[in-house]
């Protein structure tokens, strides 16, 4: 548990699942310790709420899935949600995702289901008060690494939110740049490691074909259904994993490794989604249809730098 | 499985590159992937995001708003010019990649290791031949992954190697040794698996409160020292 420090409030968890987890930006070079990065998976959204609460875009917050979450403020907290379109209530009045917010001592926020997209992000001013474990506080429950010791957050538990001395300020992000879930995606990936084993006719065919996203996909692996692909019987030796990674087991349905992948595996690969595909995929739901579109290493690269540039100018406006 | 198409670059992904040293893995290219990440670890600084040495490979992570991968792929390139020069350093036949050696205790019994009994029936020997074999033998680490710490050591003498379990356990308890095929490991925490257990190992391999956290790294030595049940107990094992 965090040590006690003298902390201006706290958000009291009042009702919450497994799918609520603190987390950040990820844990990086740990891998090689068997260390996944973990980190939210819809680092676009989760940016914008930090900065609608004016902190840096790796303080902690909240990942929130499937929604049906409640909170009650300890003091007064500045609070904000972006991401999937659940609906939020303070003190049972409906309130608009996408702008601060300013509680007082004993309100309520409440979250309800989504009602588009998977993942919501709830980032208070100051951020949550967190001991970092490997240089982040993100949680990866399988591993018992990151957020609370490691362990699923629970109702009564009070997180501190770290003191600030920022006013509050009525922040907002224009509704052309909210996020709007969609049913059916283009999911861009760059084709690699063994698609040369696999096969010119396997990487046509993942293209052509729309896949659904399957109800057992979570934050370790997004398991899709499609028409079955032919996968080349080969003994790979385990190799290093990276993030966005479509493997391609035996029995030809695609899994995307999300943020909490295993670090190495032996299963052929045709390629890796894009870190903005990745983005796309954290708001995608079970039942949503996805079709994969191969880019160039070079325009994934242009296209995130451009992505950069457009957010960063984005949070510095939002600022203010 | 020509070993002069090797070393191979491939994109593993937008900012990702897999380097491939050779088809197989031997303790040669053990040392090769240990120099190799070493020296990327050094040059690249925080440009680089993520390493995973593993096997045959090195996976590489690099930050892609920062650094271009046409001067990634030439940096690599000197590299692995000098890879050539590792590989000569190292006779196959003697080979020793330059990582430490360790020793981790290990109490092998039915009651720590439910399958030693079943595994010496299969190949034939007494329980107590089959111990000998497998702390006989000096084990390299060749990947670390599947779970935090979790360190592939080969080989295992041909005569224990062990198919692993038909039903994976749902839990196998921490510090167990175990074996799959021609590999061994010690589980550093309790978790879900499939390997065959044979022992238990009372040293924590693991502990995210002590600097390392990890005791092995890739390309390290370990042997296994047979102990018994009262130094188990007292070095803290659980039974």
């Amino acid at each position: 548990m965090t040590a006690p420090v003298a902390t201006a409030a706290a958000l009291l968890l009042q009702k919450v699942n497994v799918f609520t987890q603190l987390q950040d930006l990820g844990r990086f070079g740990a891998a090689s310790m068997g260390l996944t990065q973990g980190g939210v998976v819809d680092a676009t959204s989760a940016r914008l709420a930090n900065a609608l609460v004016d902190n840096e875009p790796t303080a902690p917050l909240l990942e929130i899935g499937l929604g049906a979450v409640q909170f009650r403020a300890i003091g007064s907290v500045t609070l904000a949600v972006t991401g999937a379109a659940m609906p939020v209530f303070l003190n049972g009045q409906r309130y608009e995702r996408y702008q601060s917010m300013q509680l007082q001592h004993g309100d309520q926020l409440e979250i309800g289901y989504s009602k588009a997209g998977a993942r919501c992000y709830l980032a208070v001013g100051g951020g949550f008060l967190v001991t970092p474990v490997l240089g982040s506080c993100a949680t990866v429950l399988r591993e018992g690494v990151g957020g609370i010791d490691g362990q699923p957050l629970e109702a009564g538990t009070a997180l501190p939110v770290a003191v600030t001395t920022r006013k509050f300020a009525v922040r907002s992000v224009d509704y052309q740049f909210q996020l709007k879930a969609k049913a059916m995606q283009n999911i861009p990936f760059v084709a690699g490691a063994q698609q040369a084993e696999l096969g010119a006719d396997t990487l046509t065919r993942f293209q052509q074909n729309v896949y659904q996203v399957q109800p057992m996909s979570d934050r370790m692996g997004m398991r899709l259904q499609g028409a079955a692909l032919p996968v080349a019987s080969q003994a790979l030796l385990s190799e290093g994993i990276c993030l966005g990674a479509i493997q391609l087991p035996a029995d030809g349905q695609p899994i995307v490794m999300l943020n909490d992948h295993q670090t190495i595996g032996g299963y052929p690969k045709i390629g890796a989604v894009t870190r903005l595909g990745v983005n796309a995929l954290g708001q995608c739901r079970p039942g949503n249809l996805l079709r994969f579109v191969e880019v160039s290493q070079q325009t994934a690269v242009d296209q995130a730098r451009a992505h950069e540039l457009w957010l960063s100018a984005l949070e510095l406006q939002i600022r203010g | 499985m020509n070993h002069s198409d090797y070393p191979q670059i491939r994109q593993a992904g937008e900012n990702s590159l897999l380097i491939y040293l050779a088809p197989v893995a031997d303790a040669q290219v053990l040392a090769q992937v240990q120099w190799l990440s070493q020296q990327l670890r050094q040059q690249l600084g925080s440009l680089l995001q993520e390493i995973i040495p593993s096997y045959n490979s090195v996976l590489l992570v690099y930050d892609f708003l920062r650094l271009d991968q046409s001067q990634l792929q030439l940096c690599l390139a000197d590299l692995l010019t000098e890879l050539t020069d590792v590989a000569l350093n190292h006779e196959p036949q003697t080979a020793q990649s330059s990582g430490k050696l360790i020793e981790l205790p290990c109490y092998y019994s039915i009651e720590t290791g439910p399958d030693l009994a079943a595994i010496a029936a299969q190949h034939q020997l007494s329980v107590s031949q089959l111990i000998k074999i497998h702390s006989e033998q000096r084990y390299q680490v060749y990947a670390i992954g599947f779970a935090p710490g979790f360190a592939y050591l080969g080989w295992v003498d041909e005569r224990i190697a062990t198919a692993r379990l038909t039903t994976p356990r749902l839990k196998v308890p921490a510090g167990s040794v175990a074996i799959a095929d021609r590999q061994t490991a010690v589980y550093p925490a309790a978790s879900p698996g499939g390997w065959n257990l044979i022992g238990n190992c009372p040293m924590p391999l693991f502990d995210l409160q002590k600097e390392p956290a990890m005791t092995l790294s890739t390309g390290d030595a370990v042997m296994f020292v047979p102990i018994e049940r009262a130094e188990y107990l007292q070095l803290g094992g659980q039974l």
